[in-house]
């Protein structure tokens, strides 16, 4: 699914938007306002993923969540309005190539969806403020998220975008359980991954595409539920220790990962 | 995971360790400046998350070494990457500099608001070099300076582009 097939009817619009200031002054300069926008995501995402982090008892945990939060709330603020400002600015610039990509248009849901999470739930649910609003927010956010990821696990060639925000989930998942589950997690993990390889390497023939694709598809989905269920498990261990609620925990998750499929989907825009 | 898809992850990947590492590393910076999470001690913050930041780190470096060993002549002749590799030794001297000098009397200034000048300088020194690094990283990706095309003997000794495989080619000056 792309934004071509959504508005057919922009074509002549989005055709014309280089010819418009400031788009052709970008478009000559491209390059040095594409980091702006890199640099941009990762101090949202980075500063953003602290507080997440630690709501998930991981980085500052000798420190009460929101002070974290207060810490580092206003270098959200400023990597979200950069972000979104240099976004818009280079994609006025390479509208057309825009226009046709699922890669994008994943990516364009979910810059939505993590500035609803970033903007409007991570400091409530950070600050132990979480009124019905924020629920609906919340809301919001985690549908565009899940339709960002369907739009990139639909999308043909960009779909192994999404092996980004499956290892970035795995990953987060590993930092956040202890002690030796830690390493029972970490070695599913590692036995899945060679799994696949083995599969796609040496089980199956370079041009038995089909049978690959069904590999990686069967093999992902054990990967997701094998993180998913240590997740789980690590949250009810955080409540019990009287930690964040598994509300608190999701947006934690997905406010990360919403980024990380941005950036992904970001990323595949070049490959497909 | 067919080499189809492989370059693709690889420098997917690369590009999001980048964002856990520089990310974290920003607000490791700015606490050094005195600029964010001003109330936790610098020690606090480096024992918490430097863990994350090496994590991140090490990605990095596995799937940038990866990337460099698919076009390992591209990269030697690219000015960006010998750009890139000299701010990553530059941001490791820095650290060197922080870690031999100032971190030996970090009990006097770990939980001050505002650190003294050296620290805050050493913080704004590690954010400025990673900043470049980052840049650089991308710049590699745009052919401008490509050896083979017509440019200045500067860039052609830089990138020892005579002895790559499509050689020096110097711009001509007209004649007056």
């Amino acid at each position: 699914m792309t934004l071509s097939d959504l508005f057919p009817t922009l074509q002549p619009f989005v055709a014309h938007l280089v010819e418009v200031w400031p788009a052709y002054d970008i478009k000559a300069n491209f390059a040095i306002w594409e980091v702006f926008h890199i640099v941009s995501v990762l101090t949202l995402g980075g500063a953003s993923a602290l507080v997440s982090l630690r709501i998930l008892g991981v980085g500052l945990v000798e420190r009460p969540i929101e002070e974290t939060y207060r810490g580092v709330s206003r270098l959200i603020a400023i990597g979200l309005v950069a972000t979104t400002i240099s976004g818009l600015l280079i994609g006025m610039a390479n509208a057309e190539r825009l226009y046709d990509s699922a890669a994008f248009l994943a990516k364009f849901i979910a810059l939505i969806g993590g500035i609803v999470l970033s903007f409007k739930v991570l400091g409530p649910v950070a600050l132990n403020e979480t009124r019905s609003a924020t629920r609906l927010w919340a809301g919001l956010g985690l549908g565009l998220w899940a339709l960002s990821v369907l739009v990139l696990a639909t999308g043909g060639l960009v779909t192994p975008g999404l092996l980004h925000v499956l290892s970035a989930g795995s990953l987060i998942v590993l930092v956040a359980v202890q002690g030796r589950a830690r390493w029972l997690y970490g070695a599913g993990c590692l036995a899945i991954l060679a799994a696949m390889s083995v599969a796609t390497n040496l089980l199956f023939k370079p041009e038995d595409m089909a049978s690959i694709d069904m590999a990686n598809i069967v093999l992902s989905g054990v990967w997701f539920v094998w993180v998913l269920g240590f997740a789980v498990v690590r949250g009810r261990a955080i409540m019990k220790d009287g930690g964040p609620s598994t509300f608190a925990q999701t947006i934690a998750y997905s406010q990360i990962l919403v980024w990380v499929t941005a950036a992904a989907g970001g990323r595949w825009i070049a490959f497909a | 995971m067919g080499s189809l898809n492989f370059w693709g992850l690889l420098e997917g990947t690369h590009l999001i360790s980048l964002m856990l590492f520089a990310g974290v590393m920003l607000v490791i910076d700015l606490r050094l400046m005195g600029v964010a999470l001003k109330t936790i001690p610098n020690s606090v913050i480096t024992r918490r998350l430097l863990p994350l930041v090496l994590g991140g780190f090490a990605i990095m470096v596995i799937t940038g070494v990866a990337l460099f060993f698919a076009k390992p002549l591209v990269y030697y002749h690219n000015i960006w990457f010998r750009l890139k590799i000299g701010f990553l030794v530059l941001a490791g001297l820095n650290i060197l500099w922080f870690h031999l000098v100032l971190h030996r009397h970090q009990d006097q200034w770990d939980a001050q608001e505002r650190p003294p000048t050296a620290v805050r300088l050493s913080g704004l020194a590690s954010l400025t070099v990673w900043l470049l690094v980052i840049i650089m990283g991308r710049f590699i990706a745009y052919n401008w300076y490509e050896c083979g095309k017509p440019q200045t003997a500067f860039i052609n000794q830089v990138q020892a582009c005579a002895t790559s495989e499509q050689g020096a080619v110097a711009i001509e000056v007209a004649q007056p």
